[in-house]
């Protein structure tokens, strides 16, 4: 990763520090030198992140002030780490930097200068109509438009409000699938765990993570969701056979249900649940059904980050739908995308 | 500070099981000059080498037999220093001692030798308590590469007690977002025929089916892809398999490519026709001299783009904005 270094003298062998990131993210940084004849090294850093951990340095060679980090010392010379906290902010891009000083008698001798940059998505709604025709099966009408206007993915889930008079359910054909699914997947995990005898909470995790539906309106259960995935993930991370096992369960439950799902299914789903600006739908194939006549629908709109991040739901005012016949409509059509790619 | 909590009290332990038990091997070679200690931690394989490097005092009497009550080593062996000669007859397994060094075996004038024992690793979370990894959740929206970095979290409590500590083959796995990409160069064209035509297979309704079966037709003429939906679905098929998407990525810095696989969205419907994403893995390895690494995975967009549309007769594809 290249950096802008303000280097007085060769002392450092290396500087890491991400240009960019996720607001939320940990951002870690590293420093390694060598034949640096200093006496404190200060981290100057600005508008950002906490510190969360730091590394080869003794609980009292250290303090931490406004915004700067003052070492005494290392514990072993010519290594250096830290990881800070970003947290989500009004702004959705924060530009920002971290200074390594190299102190010598109260001057800086070496100083390395980095910027960042932390970006979020922000989910907009650009229209709302007061009403949508369905003829023929097909809006005609103006539909709702929403747009990212940050920067990262969401994943979007729709859900109709305890009032509305129109709700949102699975299709059935989708809900055969997942039964199948399931089923095969719990047969598959049993068998592999055995392999596993200290590890029954990796398949405990894998198991909760795939049967549970995802859904950025329940804060508990996103924590647990966030909590297993990363623990997952990391096992998954530290051992190649668990990773190919996994994958495993994954091939074989989806291909021994194929036949419940069409391939022109999955591949339109996978199409629309993908909308712009690396907005995902989560439940792009649930639908509405309406008989022939005026209904009312009020939508509420969860989404989250990769970070799976708390963030307020967008409430839509009600929208009148006129549909000319009776209609079974996947979600999806409700909306236009607006903005980039 | 928050450090004791994070997990380090906890991997000095687990470090320290494998420092201790170095220490108990040195201690069985008493009779012996200890020259040097080291370990190598194989993450990827979940197990660990120690690595003993020990010479004959000049003058004394030297015990016969070691015992090194070790009964879950995977692989132990003995080399005569610096030939590197392995010395078989002189390392034996025993059931009730675990592994046994025999001295008598041992040929004349060998004076310095490696004693090198494998072990497996037990704790399955024993790596995020001596390294911190890390690698890009997703970067920025015109980025195409994601960093990565490992870092040791405290070198002291290694460096007091190992001549040497080698961490290999730590993985490192990236999710390489590609669906926005797919999305954008498949024509709208395209799209409403897989419409068409999953509808058409759905309907039970004749009129309906007809009037269906002839907008079918019609889009497929039209996109010049009669019939041929699954064909085109085979070929995004084929682009995605590893051993293709691999040539669209590029390691920068000190990690190295593994492998890749594809991969899904725990949070959507499960995908077994195009995968939301590849997870690409790449490895690097730690050491005490090398205590930290950074890498950076680049995805080769453009290219990527540009085959995958080659999927697509001309008369269908989209013309897209380039940056």
């Amino acid at each position: 990763m290249k950096h802008t270094h303000n280097q007085i003298n060769l002392g450092i062998k290396s500087v890491f520090l991400p240009n960019n990131a996720l607001q939320g993210e940990d951002i870690p940084t590293f420093i390694l030198w060598k034949d640096v004849d200093y006496d404190q090294i200060i981290i100057k850093k600005y508008n950002c992140c906490t510190l969360k951990e730091i590394y080869n340095v003794a609980e009292n060679a250290y303090e931490i002030s406004d915004n700067q980090i003052l070492i005494n010392s290392v514990e072993v010379e010519g290594y250096l780490g830290l990881v800070f906290e970003s947290t989500r902010s009004e702004s959705l891009l924060i530009e920002t930097n971290l200074n390594y000083c190299f102190m010598k008698k109260g001057d800086c001798v070496i100083e390395s200068k980095h910027d960042l940059i932390l970006f979020r998505p922000e989910l907009e709604v650009k229209h709302t109509p007061k009403s949508l025709t369905i003829e023929e099966g097909r809006i005609t009408s103006r539909k709702i438009e929403l747009q990212n206007i940050g920067e990262g993915t969401c994943h979007l889930r729709f859900k109709a409000s305890e009032n509305s008079e129109v709700k949102i359910t699975q299709p059935k054909r989708l809900r055969e699938f997942f039964n199948g699914f399931f089923k095969t997947f719990n047969e598959e995990v049993k068998k592999v765990k055995t392999s596993y005898p200290n590890d029954d909470w990796i398949f405990e995790d894998l198991l909760f993570l795939t049967k549970t539906t995802f859904d950025p309106s329940n804060k508990p259960l996103m924590e647990e969701i966030n909590l297993r995935f990363k623990r997952l993930d990391e096992a998954m991370e530290d051992h190649e056979k668990l990773r190919k096992d996994i994958i495993r369960i994954f091939t074989v439950s989806i291909f021994k249900n194929i036949n419940i799902i069409t391939v022109m299914e999955q591949f339109i789903e996978y199409l629309q649940s993908i909308a712009k600006n690396r907005v995902k739908l989560i439940n792009s194939l649930d639908s509405i059904q309406l008989t022939q006549g005026n209904h009312i629908i009020e939508l509420e709109l969860y989404y989250t980050d990769l970070l799976l991040s708390d963030i307020p739901p967008i409430k839509l005012d009600p929208i009148s739908i006129t549909s000319d016949a009776d209609v079974d409509l996947s979600i999806y059509n409700l909306f236009n995308w607006t903005g980039g790619q | 500070m928050s450090y004791e909590d994070k997990g380090l009290k906890v991997g000095i332990r687990d470090v320290g099981e494998i420092i201790n038990l170095v220490d108990r091997l040195s201690g069985r070679l008493n009779a012996f000059n200890v020259i040097g200690r080291g370990v190598t931690l194989n993450v990827s394989q979940g197990n660990f080498d120690i690595e003993l490097g020990f010479e004959v005092r000049p003058g004394r009497p030297l015990n016969r037999v070691v015992k090194i009550p070790i009964f879950d080593a995977q692989r132990a062996n003995l080399t005569s220093l610096p030939s590197f000669t392995v010395l078989d007859d002189a390392l034996i397994f025993d059931e009730n001692d675990g592994i046994v060094l025999s001295l008598d075996h041992m040929p004349d004038g060998v004076d310095s030798i490696l004693l090198n024992i494998r072990c497996p690793l037990k704790h399955r979370r024993f790596m995020s308590m001596l390294v911190n990894k890390q690698v890009q959740i997703e970067p920025r929206n015109d980025v195409t590469s994601y960093w990565m970095t490992a870092q040791f979290k405290h070198l002291r409590p290694l460096r007091d007690k190992l001549d040497s500590l080698r961490v290999e083959d730590l993985d490192f796995l990236v999710r390489v977002h590609i669906e926005q990409n797919i999305k954008e160069i498949i024509p709208h064209a395209f799209i409403r025929q897989l419409e068409v035509g999953r509808d058409l297979l759905q309907t039970k309704d004749r009129e309906k089916k007809q009037s269906l079966a002839r907008e079918h037709l019609r889009l497929a003429q039209a996109n010049k892809l009669v019939g041929n939906e699954e064909k085109v679905i085979e070929k995004i098929e084929d682009l995605l398999k590893p051993s293709n998407f691999e040539s669209y990525l590029d390691l920068i810095g000190q990690f190295y490519y593994h492998d890749c696989f594809q991969a899904g969205s725990f949070f959507r419907v499960p995908n077994f026709v195009i995968p939301s994403m590849m997870r690409v893995v790449s490895k690097t390895n730690l050491t005490l001299e090398e205590p930290a690494k950074e890498g950076e995975l680049k995805f080769k967009r453009r290219e990527f783009e540009d085959n995958f549309e080659e999927i697509f007769p001309k008369s269908t594809k989209k013309r897209k904005k380039r940056k």
